[in-house]
């Protein structure tokens, strides 16, 4: 019958339809914009998002416990009780987002990266690409691995650090691999073992600061040494970072000073920013335009020193602090700056006995502080513990809200500076004494239900 | 013109009286109203089907013709002749026929009723020879038997076994409004509009469920499809009058055939269409909708007095010092006088005079005066229909215009055209072109959208001599107006002015049409080729002028000022700031489908099988200009690169821009075939089988198909001999199990990646989307179906029952994780929940009255839904997770997807704290009492379900002669609500108030009498969040609502002698309100926190002819 051939016609044809170009038809982008990363270009963008590996994923919990600000009594009141817990040191139940959160995003990053690397193979042709995104990623990762480590473990005791408990050590992108706390001098070789291998990968020179280069993973190395108390091995990163880039600017008269008495003093990417990150909001605590600088404090800073006019501002009765070089008035530079290393490095050479070389160092950056109308009176000290004392006091004045005080404060109580923090509350006082366990801040509470590790 | 009606009605009518006010406007408009109206009556009448003959010559000898009529399959003939001049006669009972002509030249008309007239016109002496022959056909009958159009099938309501209801064109004029989907409302059962509702769920645009909930975290819309495609265009777009009838597939059986995205039901549109072989039809609609003015009362707002008085409470404490101390942030009206007493510029006696003065004003009146009017919406539509053997065509137009409270208006012009042609016997060609252009204009803020230094304002609107008042939004004005020296432009807010000065607008364009070949091999087989292109696009522009406020604070805040010399340098040049954005909607649909249609012996065989490919495209892209004006036209380039300072803050920053690009595409792939085959017209069994791939991103190619299909069976027992129920003539069952899908293009299973550039350096950069999760994989949704459709005798009664179960399984859900692994959420989303869903639709129609004048009927649609979480992979889920309000999807096992919960309550202490429970004993430590909640949920009572269990609709129709009343009354039962009471920190750091304030617990006692906390400082949010999440603030939202009623006089055409065939005059009033609440407080359950919608009146014509 005529209707059966047509039938069987028609059927073949739309089964020939069905086999042929589906796959095709089908493999089109749904959005023009996504990709799976697998290119080494694909690599290196995910790690030039600065959004999720640079801005605003620092901790600040330790900047909020330090002493370096203080907040009055009728604003804490304005506060969540959160953040008046937080700032009696009392032991709080938090929860996502948090310091954690913000950190392990990029350590993700990173790790995601290393293991596209992995199937990535290096050549001749991408070798100085792939060595940089390696390198790049190895970095974020120490990066990271060393504020948090700073922060929610106990200070490098050599003794106790085998057994202290730090952070999760988290080397895969796989969310299957259960997370465990690694003992703090594990979690300290890891940070340094990824930053070694990060400068013999990265560049000199970074395109863009918020990108990590060599001088980046030696100043990186050179905090943690400082910070396990290996001055000689400090000293030698801080030197080796400074050969590379020793800019410091001159606040008298230097282009990257945009005024001394403005809103903002800073230009951002100024030349002695070797690292460029911003600190996370955190609980409040540290926003600048809420948060008082300690009285005494600011009273050390002599009236020829610029960063008395560079780094704060009146407001009332008060001051408050606008000197970050992040270049605005709400957010913290917390990246690498010569700054730092300069006083690192000078603290070093005290440590090691070199009371001249340490003080050279941290004159020549005073003089850069200093106004240049009135002549500057280079600091001199008698031995060792005055010239530790000295540099001390300009490290905690120089690198004021760069969320270096806490670990600092740490180490030098390790080694008996016996220094108490005082908080007022109201008529009432609170104490945080020297070593306190507190100094390990708690960890969020959801971590601690979902990931079933121990609490500080 | 309308703006400029305003301008003469502000002027003419009385601004403070709202009933001489409403009257003013009602003449106003319905002169408008009227004037086209009747254009539109006096052209339609002097149209006239006949040839006009202008000269008529009389035949010198009248000629005799003879002739024979033949009418296929007709028994009987004698067909009525009528000739202009000749008078009339009739053929014989064989078709016979002959008349004597006189006059040339002369039409003769065939006519008889069921029967296609046809017309014949004799010009010259030829056209009388004999024998004339004339064959005539069957009219087809525009008002038939509703069909149930699946979108792929016609079929009658008795030849599918799935649960389908259609709404026919009278239901769906029984609403008014613009929108399609708001007139099936309570006009079917099943389908209900969710309120209060916002999750977060992608594709969930309409709101709109049918039976309920088929996924978690997966698209909640229902299926749209638009004349046998699916729509993705708005939905805004389609003009009510054109829709013949929308049927709603409810069952897997009936969605099943749309695959992967029926999951959540199918809404299938069907525009009207000529037939052939249709007599001419005009059809029109015209009518106009006038709304009262909202009751800003009935929000639950703290009064001037207690707000003031709770300010002062917070600045005694030193709340405000921060503000006060930066020096520029905004302070609302109080703070700044108590700010000003403390500072000795201010006395206690001028304090409270001030402070007086603002306790006694009124701002809600001011605002009602200053930004609300009465909405009107007018509403015209004209359809022709006409049909011949060989062509039909229908054009329609619409025109919709709308004026909404605040001034806004939007506009619609719609135009379509379909034509369907018979080429050959076996072939023929459908054609249809759909055009929209709607545009809308922002009009005046609405109550609550300008805050005052981020608070509730109670600032005046304008000063006592009428001028406008500056508004403190973001600024002080002492701090702005002196700190550019008087450079700088003023810095300062006018709600009076700005709306003026900010104009929002769009524009939106759409041409759908289709094209489709069907050629006929034999009468029982047939191939249809079909293609459907759609493209929308449309425009949004954000105008700001140089007086806006938007500008201004832009301009000044990137302005640099030169201290010394007074010169302002502009990084943001001078003048306005205009952002447009386009978005434009492709898509394109073919098909190939083979229809098999045949009667063997007693049984019969209908079967479709087909292919389906689909590609749809979403770009759009944003701009932003600078240094804007209109005319003469101008901008100037801005760089949006560079960092600059903040004027105030001092902090650098870019120029905000909206610029973007983007595109989205997706395709579908498409295999189906359906067939049922019935024996004897007693048993009936179908089934389906679908196969749909798509473009999932990251998805393996093998997860990208997904198989989908259905059975059913049929059963007409009242056909069976040995049935035997005489008043039950009409009894038939039905059962079917199918498995639709769900997929939502956006999950993925690989780690996904976005590009995009740094604002910070201008490096490319790569963002990780989502973490990989291998094992993600399609929704699955299974449902079972029973129905039971009756009639009894003379179909007083008839109806339907189906009980329905439906189990989703694989669904996606979010789980909070360790997020050690990635910081960037808490929550992953994976195939962790299982979902159950079962209940009821029944429809009832009954004739109550009937016969004679007076006539009673009564339509009931009654649904029962109930859904819970089966299985969630996720431990971490309790009764904690439900403490929100049950406003968000949230599967627990064993509860309803959507459901509430409260903290056990243990009243207030001696102190006015509200007390909670901690291991079973009274507490106040809340943050204790939050932790006990999500570990182990021992201090939290599970309430219920947060979305009606029982909701429909019923509708009584009363007709006395030629005036019918009608009237629908919805419910919804079985569900709770959250209602909102006073938060402190709330209250403190945004403003936001509430009546409970003023019954809150002051002194020691008042514990017995109220559950409202007392007011302490410091301020406490978790104590806040505990009496919020409490049971005592949990109330029932069980309802019944007045919808509409419905007045319409049918005016006798026949005895009136109108040149109409039909002519209803309607009166429709809507949104009525609620008659029954079961909570105390007054509060409507579907406008929690809102204000309820007003009331519309509609008065309205249509008629045909």
């Amino acid at each position: 019958m005529n209707s059966n051939k047509t039938m069987i016609i028609l059927a073949c044809f739309l089964i020939v339809a069905m086999m042929t170009s589906c796959k095709n038809f089908l493999s089109l982008k749904s959005d023009s914009k996504l990709l799976v990363p697998k290119t080494l270009n694909d690599i290196q963008g995910i790690l030039d998002d600065a959004g999720q590996m640079n801005i605003g994923k620092t901790p600040s919990f330790g900047e909020a416990s330090a002493d370096d600000i203080y907040i009055s009594t009728s604003n804490l009141n304005s506060y969540s009780e959160l953040a008046r817990d937080i700032y009696a040191w009392k032991k709080v139940d938090y929860r996502y987002p948090n310091d954690w959160s913000n950190a392990y995003l990029p350590i993700y990053n990173a790790n995601f990266c290393l293991e596209l690397l992995d199937e990535l193979p290096r050549d001749e042709g991408n070798a100085k690409g792939w060595d940089n995104a390696k390198g790049s990623a190895l970095f974020f990762r120490s990066f990271y691995f060393f504020l948090l480590t700073m922060q929610f473990g106990h200070g490098y005791n050599a003794s106790t650090s085998n057994s202290d408990p730090g952070i999760v050590l988290r080397m895969t992108s796989d969310f299957n691999v259960k997370s465990v706390r690694s003992p703090v001098s594990e979690c300290l070789q890891r940070a340094l073992a990824d930053a070694t291998e990060a400068a013999a990968l990265l560049l000199e020179t970074p395109v863009s600061a918020v990108r990590p280069s060599k001088a980046a993973a030696y100043a990186q190395l050179a905090r943690i040494y400082l910070y396990m108390h290996n001055y000689s091995a400090a000293l030698n990163y801080a030197d080796k970072c400074l050969k590379i880039k020793a800019d410091l600017m001159d606040y008298n008269n230097d282009t990257d000073v945009l005024g001394l008495d403005l809103a903002v003093t800073f230009r951002k990417f100024n030349k002695e920013t070797i690292f460029y990150t911003e600190m996370g909001t955190g609980f409040g605590l540290h926003t600048p335009s809420l948060s008082r600088i300690d009285t005494n404090l600011y009273a050390s800073y002599n009236v020829n020193d610029l960063r008395r006019r560079a780094f704060f501002r009146i407001n009332a009765s008060f001051q408050q602090f606008k000197g970050s070089y992040s270049s605005s008035a709400s957010t913290l530079f917390s990246g690498i700056a010569t700054d730092e290393v300069y006083l690192t490095r000078s603290e070093c050479r005290a440590m090691e006995g070199d009371i001249e070389g340490a003080m050279s160092d941290l004159n020549f950056l005073l003089k850069k502080r200093w106004k240049n109308t009135v002549s500057y009176v280079p600091l001199i000290a008698m031995d060792k513990a005055d010239a530790l004392r000295k540099i001390r006091l300009e490290r905690r004045k120089e690198l004021l809200m760069r969320n270096l005080r806490w670990p600092d404060l740490k180490r030098y109580n390790l080694e008996g500076a016996g220094i108490t923090l005082e908080r007022n509350i109201g008529a009432t006082k609170h104490f945080l004494p020297p070593n306190s366990s507190y100094y390990a801040l708690p960890l969020p509470t959801d971590i601690i239900e979902e990931a079933g590790i121990p609490q500080n | 013109m309308w703006t400029d009606l305003l301008l003469v009605l502000n002027s003419h009518c009385p601004q403070k009286n709202y009933n001489m006010r409403m009257i003013c406007y009602l003449w106003l408009r319905w002169k408008m109203l009227f004037f086209p109206g009747l254009l539109f009556l006096v052209l339609l009448t002097s149209s006239d089907v006949y040839a006009q003959e202008n000269r008529l010559e009389k035949l010198a000898v009248p000629v005799k013709i003879s002739g024979k009529i033949i009418v296929a399959d007709a028994t009987e003939n004698g067909i009525y002749i009528r000739s202009k001049t000749g008078g009339t006669s009739t053929s014989d009972s064989v078709g016979n026929f002959s008349r004597m002509v006189k006059y040339l030249p002369d039409t003769l008309k065939f006519s008889k009723v069921g029967l296609f007239p046809i017309v014949r016109i004799l010009r010259k002496m030829e056209d009388l020879k004999s024998p004339l022959i004339i064959r005539m056909v069957a009219e087809v009958k525009v008002l038939e038997e509703v069909q149930v159009n699946t979108g792929y099938q016609r079929v009658k309501p008795n030849e599918i076994n799935g649960a389908v209801s259609v709404i026919d064109e009278r239901m769906l004029s029984a609403r008014t409004g613009t929108n399609v989907l708001d007139r099936i409302l309570g006009q079917t059962s099943a389908v209900l509009l969710n309120t209060g509702k916002t999750n977060s769920n992608p594709q969930n645009k309409t709101g709109i469920s049918i039976r309920g909930l088929g996924t978690i975290n997966g698209p909640l819309d229902p299926l749209i499809v638009l004349d046998g495609f699916i729509y993705e265009g708005d939905i805004n777009n389609i003009n009510p009058f054109d829709i013949e009838s929308v049927s709603v597939l409810k069952d897997a059986s009936a969605s099943s055939i749309w695959g992967a995205r029926a999951g959540n039901g199918v809404i299938v549109i069907t525009s009207k269409k000529a037939k052939l072989n249709q007599s001419l039809n005009v059809s029109f609609n015209a009518n106009a909708t006038i709304r009262s003015l909202p009751d800003l009362n009935s929000l639950s707002e703290m009064t001037v007095a207690e707000n003031i008085e709770a300010e002062k409470f917070l600045f005694d404490n030193g709340f405000f010092n921060n503000r006060i101390n930066n020096g520029y942030a905004a302070l609302s009206p109080a703070v700044e006088l108590f700010l000003a007493r403390r500072n000795g510029k201010l006395s206690d006696a001028e304090l409270n005079s001030k402070l007086d003065a603002f306790r006694s004003g009124n701002l809600k009146q001011d605002w009602l005066n200053e930004f609300y009017t009465h909405a009107l919406t007018q509403q015209y539509g004209l359809n022709i229909r006409s049909g011949t053997a060989k062509h039909a065509y229908s054009i329609t137009g619409g025109l919709d215009n709308a004026y909404d409270q605040n001034y806004a208006v939007s506009k619609r012009y719609n135009l379509r055209f379909s034509n369907d042609i018979v080429i050959t016997p076996k072939l023929s060609l459908s054609t249809s072109l759909n055009l929209t252009f709607a545009s809308t204009k922002s009009g005046r803020p609405s109550y609550g959208s300008v805050t005052y230094a981020g608070r509730q304002p109670y600032q005046f609107l304008r000063d006592a001599s009428g001028n406008p008042i500056k508004w403190a939004q973001t600024y002080r004005p002492s701090f702005v107006d002196t700190l550019g020296n008087g450079k700088l432009l003023d810095w300062n807010s006018y709600p009076t002015e700005d709306y003026k000065h900010a104009i929002a607008m769009t524009s939106r364009q759409e041409i759908l049409g289709s094209v489709a070949l069907k050629y006929r091999f034999t009468d029982y087989l047939d191939l249809e080729a079909g293609y459907q292109r759609q493209k929308q696009s449309g425009t949004n522009v954000q105008h700001f002028d140089t007086e806006s406020y938007f500008a201004r604070n832009v301009i000044n805040s990137f302005s640099q000022l030169n201290r010394s010399t007074g010169v302002v340098k502009y990084i943001v040049p001078l003048g306005g700031i205009l952002n447009t954005g386009t978005s434009e909607v492709n898509s394109a649909t073919g098909r190939l489908q083979l229809n098999f249609n045949k009667n063997i012996g007693v049984s019969s065989i209908t079967a479709i099988m087909g292919t389906e490919a689909r590609e749809g495209q979403t770009i759009g892209n944003g701009n932003s200009v600078y240094g804007y004006r209109e005319d003469p036209l101008v901008y100037q380039p801005v760089d949006l690169v560079g960092l600059y300072p903040h004027f105030i803050t001092g902090t650098n920053q870019q120029v905000p821009n909206s610029l973007s690009l983007t595109s989205n595409q997706y395709r579908f792939l498409s295999f189906y075939a359906n067939a049922s085959y019935s024996y004897k017209g007693k048993y009936r069994i179908s089934g389906s089988l679908r196969r749909d791939g798509s473009n999932v991103f990251g998805a393996e190619t093998n997860d990208k198909w997904k198989p989908l299909w259905s059975v059913g069976l049929g059963w007409s027992l009242s056909q069976e001999d040995f049935y035997d129920i005489p008043w039950l003539p009409v009894l038939r069952l039905s059962a079917t199990y199918g498995k639709s899908g769900n997929v939502d293009l956006s999950k993925t299973a690989q780690a996904v990646a976005v590009a995009s550039t740094n604002t910070l350096n201008n490096l490319p950069f790569i963002r990780i989307r989502g973490i990989n999760n291998p094992e993600l994989r399609w929704e699955e949704l299974g449902q079972y179906n029973l129905k039971i459709d009756f009639a009894l005798a003379k179909d007083r009664l008839t109806g339907s029952f189906s009980v329905y179960k439906k189990h989703g399984s694989d669904l996606y859900g979010s789980f909070l994780y360790d997020y050690t692994t990635w910081g960037g959420s808490d929550e992953l989303t994976r195939n962790v929940a299982d979902m159950e869903g079962r209940g009821f639709d029944a429809e009832l129609h009954s004739r109550n009255v009937s016969g004679g004048n007076f006539k009673w009927s009564t339509d009931l649609y009654f649904s029962q839904n109930k859904s819970k979480t089966v299985k969630y992979y996720a431990a971490n889920n309790n009764l904690s997770k439900l403490l929100s309000g049950g406003r968000e999807i949230t599967p627990v096992v064993g509860l309803p997807l959507y459901s509430i919960s409260g903290y056990r309550w243990g009243g207030l202490d001696a102190a006015g704290n509200p007390q909670g429970y901690l291991n079973g004993v009274l507490s106040t430590n809340y943050s204790a009492i939050a932790t006990e909640g999500r570990l182990n949920a021992g201090n939290i009572n599970y309430i219920g379900p947060a979305n009606p269990v029982y909701f429909g609709s019923l509708i009584n129709s009363f007709a006395y002669k030629n005036l019918t009343v009608s009237f629908n009354i919805s419910f919804k039962l079985g569900y709770f609500m959250k209602k909102s009471s006073i938060g402190y920190f709330g209250l403190a750091n945004s403003g936001i108030t509430n009546s409970d304030y003023s019954s809150r617990w002051q002194k020691p006692g008042d514990e017995q009498f109220t559950d409202i906390p007392s007011f302490t400082y410091p301020l406490n949010s978790l104590r806040d969040s505990f009496y919020s999440a409490a049971e005592i603030n949990i109330v029932p939202a069980d309802q019944i609502r007045l919808d509409y009623v419905n007045l319409s006089y049918h005016l006798d055409a026949e005895r009136w002698r109108f040149p109409f065939r039909s002519l209803d005059v309607y009166l429709n009033s809507s949104d009525l309100g609620v008659i029954w609440r079961a909570n105390k407080f007054g509060l409507d359950p579907d406008n929690l926190d809102r204000i309820s919608p007003t009331r519309g009146f509609t008065l309205g014509i249509r008629g045909s002819f």
